[in-house]
């Protein structure tokens, strides 16, 4: 087994064990298949409660549901995802430092760049799965619900949902390398998450950052006439390939 | 073949802030063998070790490990070390096992290769019961163990241990203390302690350093007869008033102390600091028969390694405080 495979294999099991795998999993198939749902149940929920609160006033709904508005709760729903991936993941590098054990591992023929891969691939690995879990649920409810979804269109929507998600990963990763522990890590993941959100609704730069990829996918499922998506997706993909070089410059010379 | 050794360090240096942990250290450790690296508490043993093992950087030297430069940080060189730190640290979430067999796995040993490695260490290391429990659960001594294990799993040429007995118990002590012994016939095993009489046990040579300076670098033996004035036993039998007076009037006896035999109430045993060996061993059978008392025994005896660092390092202790004030 090479060092790389060998690092890979752990960091799977690590997933695994510490509960990382299970968590991710289940939120990601709970954004699939709650979003077509709950856009289903909202306007009879609401109507419900109107009836109740206001003494039987009817509430006029202008239109019925659809195939639209469970993809914007989807939208909605897989935006929050980025903030699970910081918090599952800023420990990912600051924590074995923290805890010493980083030492034990590159003090034996791993290369400081395997280690940052095996960090990178598996949970990137995940979100791949994770994304594909989703998206399939959310397909499968909203096209029982509602009706067609139209097909490459969505698969869109997803990859750039996705290569968003992608993108804060990296940046997690790049925190955690830059920290010497875990809760700094964390704050700058977060302080990177808000950043990016107020980048994001910029204008002229906002479409570059992952915050602005992942808003340019809910535009294309409001049917709204979206330019230049190529250099919003190079963007994110770009920053991904940043933080992780960085990540592993740094860390390459990192004392540990 | 020319002869590389295992530790090459010149001017080693290492600052932190205002402290000086490491300081202008030349080394060589040549090898196969076990060799001591001793000081007090803070005096830089370990930010020695962990430049050696390319885990901190040095502010000033070089350092070549079985002949390559460590900046490097070359994979060839890592594949022949075993690296054991003060504190190991491990996976909680893996198993003992686990963690041999992962450990094996990051040197490329074939999977095969790497359960009889780990059944083997796990076995020399005394960790059979705890195998299959998760490393979460270890005691102090336990992870040492477990520490020493992983830092065998590859058969290393030089092993760097950080203090690898302090946290066992006697019995482990000696344990890991014959093991070290054993793995010093093959390679090269550097290690840090202030444990002296387990340093005295297994070690051919040491170094001491004190404030993150080299004081001495010696064959373990060497020291001991070099560092302090030799010392003589003399085993007596009858009245010794005489000859205590004797001896105490003698220019080579800088001290003489007395307890009665153990097991004889009828003998004296005198413990003699002198300044000139070979004069000591002329004049002494000469007074024991001038005073008339029976000799049952006379012999050089060593001073521990123990006395040798306490005279050494605290010596270079006294001068530093001079030296500031
Ligand atoms: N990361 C660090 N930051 C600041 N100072 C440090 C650091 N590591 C070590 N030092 C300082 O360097 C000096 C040497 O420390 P080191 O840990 O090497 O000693 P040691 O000989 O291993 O001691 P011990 O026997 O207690 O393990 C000490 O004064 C220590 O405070
Ligand atoms: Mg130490």
């Amino acid at each position: 087994m090479s060092p790389l495979v060998a690092f890979l294999r752990k960091e799977m099991l690590e997933q695994a064990r510490t509960f990382r795998l299970a968590v991710l999993l289940v939120s990601f198939v709970l954004v699939g298949l709650i979003s077509p749902l709950l856009a289903k149940i909202t306007p009879e929920l609401v109507g419900m409660i109107a009836e109740d609160e206001l003494g039987g006033m009817e509430l006029i709904i202008t239109r019925a549901p659809g195939v639209n508005d469970a993809l914007l709760q989807y939208h909605g729903n897989y935006s929050l995802l980025p903030l699970l991936v910081i918090l599952l993941s800023f420990g990912a590098v600051s924590a074995e430092k923290s805890r010493k054990t980083a030492p034990m591992v590159l003090v034996k023929p791993v290369s400081r760049r395997s280690f940052i891969l095996a960090k990178a691939a598996v949970p990137a690995g995940l979100l791949v799965a994770g994304t594909t879990l989703a998206a399939g649920g959310c397909l499968l409810y909203t096209t029982i619900l509602f009706g067609e979804v139209d097909l490459p269109g969505y698969l869109l929507v997803n990859g750039m949902l996705l290569l968003g998600l992608l993108c804060y990963l990296a940046l997690t990763l790049l925190a955690s390398v830059l920290s010497p522990g875990p809760a700094a890590a964390a704050g700058i993941g977060l302080g990177g998450f808000i950043l990016f959100s107020i980048l994001g609704a910029l204008p002229l730069i906002g479409k570059y950052t992952p915050a602005g990829l992942m808003s340019m996918a809910g535009e294309i499922i409001l049917g709204r006439a979206v330019s230049g998506i190529g250099w919003s997706v190079l963007g994110s993909a770009l920053l991904s390939l940043v933080f992780l070089f960085v990540a592993e410059r740094v860390l390459s010379r990192q004392e540990l | 073949m020319s002869a590389t050794s295992a530790i090459e360090a010149r001017g080693l240096t290492r600052h932190f802030r205002d402290v000086t942990a490491v300081d202008a250290l030349d080394l060589t450790v040549g090898g196969p063998g076990v060799f001591g690296f001793l000081g007090a508490n803070g005096a830089g043993k370990t930010t020695a070790i962990r430049m050696l093992a390319g885990l901190i950087h040095p502010s000033a030297g070089s350092i070549k490990l079985l002949g390559r430069p460590v900046e490097k940080a070359e994979v060839s060189v890592r594949e022949r070390l075993g690296y054991l730190p003060q504190e190991p640290a491990f996976y909680s979430w893996m198993t003992g096992e686990e963690y041999l067999l992962h450990t094996g796995d990051l040197f490329g040993l074939s999977r095969k290769e790497s359960r009889a490695r780990s059944a083997e260490l796990l076995d020399l290391c005394g960790l059979e019961p705890a195998a299959k429990r998760r490393v979460g659960g270890y005691s102090g001594g336990m992870k040492q163990r477990l520490g020493i294990a992983q830092a065998l799993i590859n058969r290393p040429e030089l092993l760097l241990l950080d203090e690898p007995v302090s946290a066992l118990d006697p019995v482990g002590r000696a344990e890991v203390l014959e093991l070290i012994e054993k793995l010093g016939k093959e390679a090269t095993v550097f290690m840090s302690s202030h444990i002296l009489v387990d340093v005295e046990r297994v070690c051919e040579e040491v170094a001491i350093i004190d404030h993150g300076k080299l004081l001495v670098h010696e064959r373990t033996a060497a020291l001991r007869s070099r560092a302090l004035r030799p010392v003589l036993t003399c085993e007596l039998r009858g009245d010794t008033g005489k000859i205590e007076r004797l001896l105490a009037a003698e220019s080579w006896v800088e001290a003489v102390n007395s307890e009665p035999g153990r097991e004889e109430p009828d003998m004296t045993v005198f413990r003699l600091t002198v300044t000139d060996r070979t004069e000591a061993e002329v004049r002494i059978p000469r007074l024991i028969a001038e005073a008339g008392v029976g000799l049952v025994s006379l012999s050089p005896a060593l001073p521990s390694l123990e006395e040798v660092f306490i005279a050494l390092v605290g010596r270079s202790q006294k001068e530093s405080r001079e030296e500031e004030s």
